[in-house]
């Protein structure tokens, strides 16, 4: 390539530029056209097992040719000048150089897999990047770790997979949301999420509601409206080096999501794939069934009693006799032995996907449907779920066009409600007493849940605990969204070194709710009726000008760039208490319908600029800034700058290292990211009107929640980290480490306050957080022959999260703890941040003790509780987490399994303090016949010897479980999380069928849990996906276990 | 050429890019304004919020009916969650008038005072706002003994006040005191009209002055144990400047039937129409017996008759078969207490506790009455005055009216309520006031004071506790939670135990402890 002909002119302007590198003067001459074009052709084999590969890139060094291998392998490409290298490379195997003479030859090259060096990731701003010149910690799965055995959340699939990445549960079945925490979260109070980005554009990913102290539903995420079949590979940058380019929306890591795009091939390929699985709900209750209902020992003895006491399991042991319940009839008195499964059914999860691609050297297009029918445990409860993914790539000479267009339609039906017990069905499942059967509190007539006159069949005094086939059948709750989430991108190619880019990205959801509390429900006679309309909207546009750059050892990858976002969100309904036609369920049958009209918007005007400089390929220096600008601060102090820059250093490639390492790579990187307000209109105290006036007066409200504060700034977190990334023995053992230590100050906090100020918190710009652990991904191919392959993998984060400082209080003083939720139980115990300690302590009652430990009772035997409430008994959050895959595959079957441990942090429980309360508890089964033997001392050290009698049991649990110590359980765990066992048809099978492969797989999911020290609950029972709520439990919908088959056929 | 074009053409788009952003910022501030709110409101609207949520179903079904009603033995209930029969402890409903007011009510009373205190046009409203913010905090330290009154609800306006120190219940009686006479004295006609967005007075400011005056009587005769110079000095003050003459001055908060839980009396709300408490409690043993043995013609006005709850209409109506449930049982306790005919007739299939007498439905309406301060009260506190020798008045006559006058306000909430003039003298006659000793005029001020304040629960306890009548039985529960002794206060809402743990860990010092058995300053504790 050194014999370059008639370039002076470009010389010339090239030296005006001050640019002298000669694969930019090559590049300019292909511009310049060359009559004599000559066609090269071969064939790209995988040196594995000879198979040809499909979709491999092969470019013309130097220059923008190019073209990509079709099914066969095969590629053929136009070459001007001779002789030229042609650079052939693949994802996932080593790229190779070609010199080409003439075009004589027919070319067999032949690639070798070594995914590990030259590993492609997509980084922020959905940029491509060789890994090994990134300086900071970055993971990435392929979509086949989400797709094989699957979950309708995407989000939920990532459990164990990741280092330092958490995963919550949907606290209720498919159509719930996801709580995704990377490196422990970044702020104290306010949202702890990350942010999801889909082909290079933010996507809207915000709850619509969550269940709280007083119950509620899950109302799902945005994450629901993506099908795991169309994802490429999700990237997750951990780190705020990684994510600084985000800015403000990334201070808690961001989750990049490639979805499908077609590739170069003859005609349509065509994939479909099919799968199914069966869902079972896993009972985690253990109660005591030797004693029935009853009070004080004695069984009830009239129908009023009987049902105003029903919960209650204080009474004699079983003996069989008829004996009187809650609707005057007698049954026998004894235990059924019916457990949660006589009310939740089997669900099941069908999910269909159709995907055509095709493509050629100048383009490509993927076009996918899929079709989603989950029926949940719970019964009367489904979701479904239909999308169209369709992604255009187009290359015309300089001009590259993307579009990526989701359409997603979601339809919930009677999302569970959860906590509390109105209308939780699982509550009354898990507490329904034992004598009394399903099939009584079905009703007696074909209206479930009904009594005879078609109102609730109460069983239970408290009119709060809903009857729960009242609940899964009468209550009526339906949310039907359609939501489009894209983008348009245009680049253009000014130089080879130099390109244009714009990006219009936009993301809309139309969410139609209705629910309904239905005629004749205890606790709300005349029911109730709901419709909500919300239409969320965010947009992106974004213009960058970038490109890369070799000077000599020297190369350079740059970007400046600009970002405006806007987000805005509007919601209308109506509805309202009281219908007047009995068991007439619509908005138009409300007796006085109210209106609700809610609007927000907020925006974020940002710019932005990066670099990665590398020297000789093996050592480089990454720079970002960016500056954003939130509409929601004030003026004043509206604006941030987050730097990152990070060095990395290939040492294999610099030094001659013992020949067992194969690749040996440092980096270290600092960054700072942050974040504005959350929300908006919170600089001034606001007033409004409530929903109707009184009689012909005006009522009005502050509507604040929370103490306004006009002078919020942004807060900012800032992060070192360090890490490494080894690779030994032929690749076989590889080891990915990082320490990273993150400090967040002025973090905008939703702080308790007392609420005889007259508000519960104010919003404050205090908080100092720590956070710092360490993260390491072991890979082990402990066996890879040419038949049998035994893969390892292990990944182990620790993050402690802690309170460092949390400011000053009026008077200058300190501060010292906040305050976060409670839980329904409401005996005091909260979630705390305290200073010094870790994030999210639950603190609450101790049983009082002397000096020597000794518990302390009243006289007659009651326990005792601490001086006060202050005491720290565990931490909601879990520090350490770990998952371990095994793979083994020989020939075509494969099998591999997902263990995935929690260790360390604590969960307080709701449903064990009612069992304690009411009876139900393994452990109120001592004494029941003669007393309960309790030793200890009086608060005055008086000896207590004494045998609480039969009559005070009740009081004596009341009083043990309102002590919050006693139900703070380690919550850690162990689970096998995943397993699936997959066959793929060799070629040769189905070589007359018009078939291309064939894949089958049997996949399970939450199969076991292998240990956990939570009586009666689940360790991962939560009834809220929010971050203040983590550590707090309160019948919580039972986890299920999906078995099931996937099979994939392509054409 | 070619090149450098692109180079200047990059740079127009660099150029742009940052005009682009700089240009915005603008309107980037400008989304920031709230279109569907405001920053300023009539302070008058938060005056009718405020006065409505006096009555809120969630803590006025708790701390009244729940515990209040139950404990002074005007109702009693075998179901566990009537808390206040058997003495047990329920951290939710025993702290709810705390956990709600302070956000409620007080927060939107301060925020009224410091909105007109410099506004002479809104005099009225500044004062009447004053006297309800300290009628409610009134009622919460009767409930609760020591709390933040001077700084409470005023999180807005200083961050000083975020954790508000609990103040001791006899400085929180000087500052009631205080601030209820200063916006007395405030009232003018020139101080601005409330018209209907007062829900009490409709604006009538003479009865405003009529309602400070009252309640600085209550206030004055609590005190009448610990420090009764002063109580006498304010009672003699307010009875002199004048309070009410009949039962039109009645301060009562006037509800609606809806369309909102918001316009509809909470209390009512909770015993009967959305909630239906009370298919669940039953009239006292001790209420109906006492109407019994005095002939108390109220008898068949706060009981309905027995009778399936859900079916009003097949009620047994006649007066002899009224009975009330005895306090403290459960169902299988009531059994060893009942007559041997009660007992079969408990035992029989579809009786159990609907032998005994419901409360009366047509008083449990959305829109009846719901009392802060009746002219019973008023009559009955300054026949007590006169006994005692506080004020110079005839004792006899405000006994007689406010016996008469209790007994004639229940036509408020039902005209059938009304009585024959004559039996109503007659039964007065039969009270025998003048005939009585000193000790036993107290006992019979103290009866019908009780009988006066039926569903205003709270204020029927705090004067129980005050003078002692009428005489009440503790009941025997075994798993009463501090001993089987009639509750002295309310144990505080567990939530300030955490949220502001200093001041509230120094009043809990301060009184003592913080139990049912703590007594309140008033009360003869600390």
């Amino acid at each position: 390539m050194m014999k370059i002909p008639k370039l002076s002119i470009w010389q010339k302007c090239l030296n005006l530029s001050g640019i002298k590198d000669f694969s930019i003067i090559i590049a300019l001459c292909s511009m310049v056209g060359n009559l004599n074009a000559q066609t090269v052709s071969g064939t790209v084999t995988s040196t594995t097992d000879g198979s040809a590969i499909i979709g491999a890139s092969v470019l013309e060094k130097g220059t923008t040719n190019g073209t990509i291998t079709d099914l066969d392998g095969k590629f053929s490409i136009q070459i001007k000048t001779f002789p030229a290298t042609l650079e052939i490379s693949y994802i996932g195997f080593t790229s190779q150089s070609v010199v080409v003479s003439s075009a004589a030859q027919a070319l067999q090259i032949s690639l070798e897999e070594g995914e590990a060096l030259s590993e492609v990731v997509v980084t922020a701003l959905g940029m491509s990047r060789e890994k090994k010149s990134l300086s900071y910690s970055i993971q990435q799965i392929k979509g086949e770790m989400v797709q094989e055995v699957r979950t309708a959340n995407v989000g939920n699939a990532l459990t164990g997979k990741i280092a330092g990445v958490n995963v919550s549960p949907p606290a209720s079945g498919a159509a719930g949301s996801t709580r995704v925490i990377i490196r422990g979260g970044s702020s104290l109070g306010g949202n702890d999420q990350p942010l999801y980005v889909v082909n290079g554009v933010p996507i809207e990913t915000s709850n619509y509601g969550q269940a709280g102290l007083w119950g509620g539903n899950d109302g799902g995420d945005g994450l629901a409206a993506l099908n795991p079949d169309d994802i490429e590979n999700i990237s997750v940058l951990k780190g705020n080096t990684a994510a600084a380019l985000y800015g403000a929306r990334a201070a808690n890591g961001v989750i990049i999501i490639t979805t499908k795009s077609g590739v170069a091939r003859k005609g349509i390929g065509v994939q479909f794939n099919s799968n199914l699985t069966m869902d079972r709900a896993i009972d985690m209750t253990n109660f005591q069934t030797e004693y029935g209902q009853g009070v004080q020992g004695k069984k009830f003895v009239s129908q009023d009693e009987a049902l105003a006491n029903s919960s209650l399991a204080w009474g004699p042991k079983y003996d069989g006799s008829n004996t009187i319940q809650f609707d005057g009839k007698s049954r026998p008195y004894s235990y059924l032995g019916e457990s949660i499964h006589d009310f939740f059914r089997n669900g099941s999860t069908l999910n269909n996907s159709l995907a055509f691609s095709g493509g050629n050297e100048s383009g490509n297009y993927r076009l996918a449907v899929s079709d989603l029918r989950n029926s949940d445990i719970m019964p009367n409860a489904s979701f479904k779920r239909q999308t169209v993914a369709l992604n255009i790539n187009s290359k015309l000479k300089k001009l590259t066009l993307n579009v990526s267009a989701n359409y997603a339609f979601q339809d919930a039906k009677n999302r569970p409600r959860l906590s509390d017990s109105p209308g939780n069905a699982n509550f009354a499942v898990v507490t329904k007493p034992r004598e009394i059967p399903f099939s009584v509190i079905q009703g007696p007539g074909e209206k479930l849940g009904a009594a005879a006159d078609l109102t609730e069949l109460r069983f239970q005094g408290n009119t709060f605990s809903t009857n729960p086939y009242w609940a899964a059948y009468q209550f009526y709750r339906r949310d039907i969204s359609n939501r489009l989430f894209g983008n348009l991108s245009a680049k253009y190619d000014l130089t080879d070194w130099l390109y244009v880019m714009g990006r219009v990205g936009t993301d809309f959801n139309n969410r139609d709710a209705a629910s309904s509390e239905a005629y004749g429900t205890a606790y709300k006679p005349l029911g109730d009726y709901n419709e909500t309309f919300i239409n969320r909207l965010e947009n992106n546009i974004e213009f960058m000008i970038g490109g890369q750059k070799q000077f000599n050892d020297i190369s350079i990858d740059y970007l400046i760039g600009g970002n405006q976002m806007r987000n805005q969100s509007k919601t209308k309904g109506t509805g309202g208490n009281d219908l007047v036609v009995p068991f007439f369920h619509s908005v138009n049958n409300v007796k006085a319908p109210g209106r609700i009209f809610g609007f927000s918007q907020i925006g974020i005007n940002s710019i932005y600029a990066s670099a990665n400089v590398g020297y000789k390929n093996w050592l480089y220096l990454n720079m970002t800034g960016r500056q954003d600008q939130f509409s929601t601060l004030s003026p004043e102090n509206n604006s941030l700058v987050y730097p990152s820059a990070g060095l990395s250093a290939v040492l294999s490639d610099a030094l001659k290292l013992p020949s067992f390492i194969n690749f040996a790579k440092v980096r270290a990187s600092w960054a700072q990211v942050g974040g504005g307000g959350p929300d908006p209109y919170a600089l001034n105290v606001q007033y409004g009107l409530l929903s109707a006036p009184h009689g012909s007066a005006n009522a009005g409200q502050i509507t604040n929640g929370s103490i306004p504060n006009p002078t919020l700034s942004p807060y900012t977190s800032s992060e070192i980290e360090i890490g490494a990334d080894v690779r030994f023995f032929n690749n076989r053992l590889g080891l990915d480490v990082a320490y990273y230590n993150r400090t967040t100050t002025n973090d905008i906090l939703n702080a308790g306050i007392s609420a005889t100020s007259g508000f519960g918190s104010t919003q404050v710009n205090i908080g100092e957080l720590a956070n710092r652990g360490v993260e390491l991904l072991l890979n082990v191919a402990a066996i890879d022959t040419r038949d049998f392959k035994w893969d390892v993998t292990l990944n182990f984060a620790n993050n402690i999260s802690e309170a460092v400082n949390l400011g000053k209080d009026a008077k200058g003083n300190p501060i010292q703890f906040l305050n976060y939720n409670e839980s329904r139980v409401r005996q005091g115990e909260r979630i705390r941040h305290i200073v010094g300690e870790q994030l999210g302590a639950i603190v609450g009652w101790k049983h009082a003790t002397d000096a020597k430990g000794t518990k302390i009772y009243t006289e007659d035997g009651m326990p005792v509780r601490s001086a006060n409430a202050n005491n720290i008994l565990g931490y909601g959050r879990q520090p350490i987490s770990a998952g371990l895959i095994n793979s083994f595959s020989y020939k075509n079957f494969t099998l591999s399994f997902l263990i995935d441990v929690r260790h360390g942090g604590s969960i307080f429980s709701g449903t064990n303090w009612l069992a304690y309360r009411w009876g139900l508890h393994q452990a109120t089964l001592e004494g029941r016949e003669s007393g309960l033997k309790v030793s200890g001392v009086t608060a005055t050290g008086a000896p207590v010897n004494v045998t609480v009698p039969v009559t005070r049991l009740v009081d004596y649990w009341s009083r043990y479980s309102d002590i919050t110590e006693n139900l703070v359980y380690d919550a850690s765990y162990a689970k096998l999380r995943e397993l699936s066992i997959g066959f793929k048809l060799p070629k040769s099978s189905f070589k007359k069928l018009p078939i291309e492969s064939l894949a089958i797989q049997l996949v399970g999911r939450n199969l076991a849990l292998l240990w956990s020290s939570t009586p009666n609950m689940d360790p991962e029972s939560a009834y809220s996906n929010a971050g203040a709520d983590q550590g707090l439990e309160f019948f919580a919908m039972p986890l299920s276990r999906n078995v099931g088959i996937n099979l994939s056929v392509g054409f | 050429m070619q090149m450098k074009n692109k180079l200047v053409k990059t740079g127009l788009i660099l150029t742009s890019l940052f005009i682009f952003n700089a240009c915005n910022e603008d309107k980037l501030i400008e989304l920031n304004t709230n279109k569907n709110a405001v920053t300023s409101m009539d302070p008058a609207f938060l005056l009718t919020t405020a006065t409505l949520r006096i009555g809120g179903e969630y803590e006025n079904t708790r701390a009244n009916m729940l515990y209040a009603a139950t404990m002074i033995q005007h109702t009693a209930s075998t179901a566990g969650y009537f808390s206040g029969d058997k003495y047990y402890y329920n951290g939710q409903y025993s702290g709810a008038y705390m956990e709600r007011h302070y956000t409620d009510v007080v927060r939107l009373y301060s925020n009224i005072i410091e909105q007109t205190k410099a506004d002479a046009t809104k005099a009225n409203l500044n004062s009447v706002a004053t006297i309800l913010r300290a009628f409610d905090l009134h009622r919460m330290t009767d409930l609760y003994g020591d709390i933040p009154y001077t700084k409470a609800g005023y999180g807005l306006q200083d961050p000083e006040n975020w954790f508000p120190a609990y103040e001791s219940q006899k400085d929180v009686y000087a500052a009631i005191v205080k601030d209820v006479k200063a916006a007395r004295d405030k009232l003018s006609a020139t101080g601005g009209s409330l018209g209907a967005q007062d829900v009490v007075y409709n604006g009538d400011i003479a009865k405003w002055k009529k309602f400070a005056n009252a309640l600085l009587m209550r206030v004055a005769m609590r005190m009448q144990k610990v420090d009764a110079n002063t109580g006498k000095a304010i009672f003699a003050e307010a009875y002199a400047s004048g309070t009410f003459s009949s039962n039109a001055d009645n301060g009562t908060i006037k509800y609606l039937n809806g369309p909102q839980g918001h316009n509809r009396n909470g209390l009512n709300d909770g015993y009967w129409n959305t909630y239906k408490y009370s298919r669940d409690c039953k009239v006292s043993e001790t209420f109906v017996n006492w109407m019994k043995a005095t002939n108390d013609p109220r008898l068949m006005i706060v009981t309905g008759g027995t009778g399936n709850p859900d079916v009003a209409s097949t009620w047994d109506v006649n007066p002899a078969s009224a009975i009330g449930l005895p306090n403290g049982y459960t169902s299988s306790t009531l059994l060893n207490v009942l007559s041997a005919d009660n007992k079969t007739k408990f035992q029989t299939a579809g009786v159990g506790t609907r032998m005994f007498s419901m409360l009366n439905l047509k008083y449990m309406d959305w829109e009846d009455p719901y009392y802060l301060i009746s002219y019973a009260e008023t009559e009955l506190l300054s026949s007590e005055a006169a006994v005692r020798g506080w004020i110079t008045a005839n004792a006899e006559t405000h006994f007689n009216n406010g016996v008469r006058g209790a007994i004639q306000a229940w036509t408020a909430f039902d005209a059938s309520f009304a009585r024959p003039a004559a039996d109503i003298d007659a039964y007065i006659a039969g009270r025998n006031f003048a005939a009585a000793a000193t000790e036993d005029k107290l006992r019979l001020i103290g009866e019908e004071f009780w009988a006066a304040t039926f569903l205003n629960d709270m204020e029927s306890y705090a004067n129980w506790r005050r003078l002692g009548y009428p005489v009440l039985t503790p009941t025997k529960d075994p798993n009463a939670f501090d001993g089987n002794v009639i509750p002295r206060r309310l144990i505080y809402w567990e939530n300030e135990a955490g949220s502001n743990p200093a001041n509230f860990s120094a009043a809990v010092s301060r009184m003592g402890g913080d139990k049912f058995s703590t007594r309140v300053w008033w009360d003869g504790g600390k």
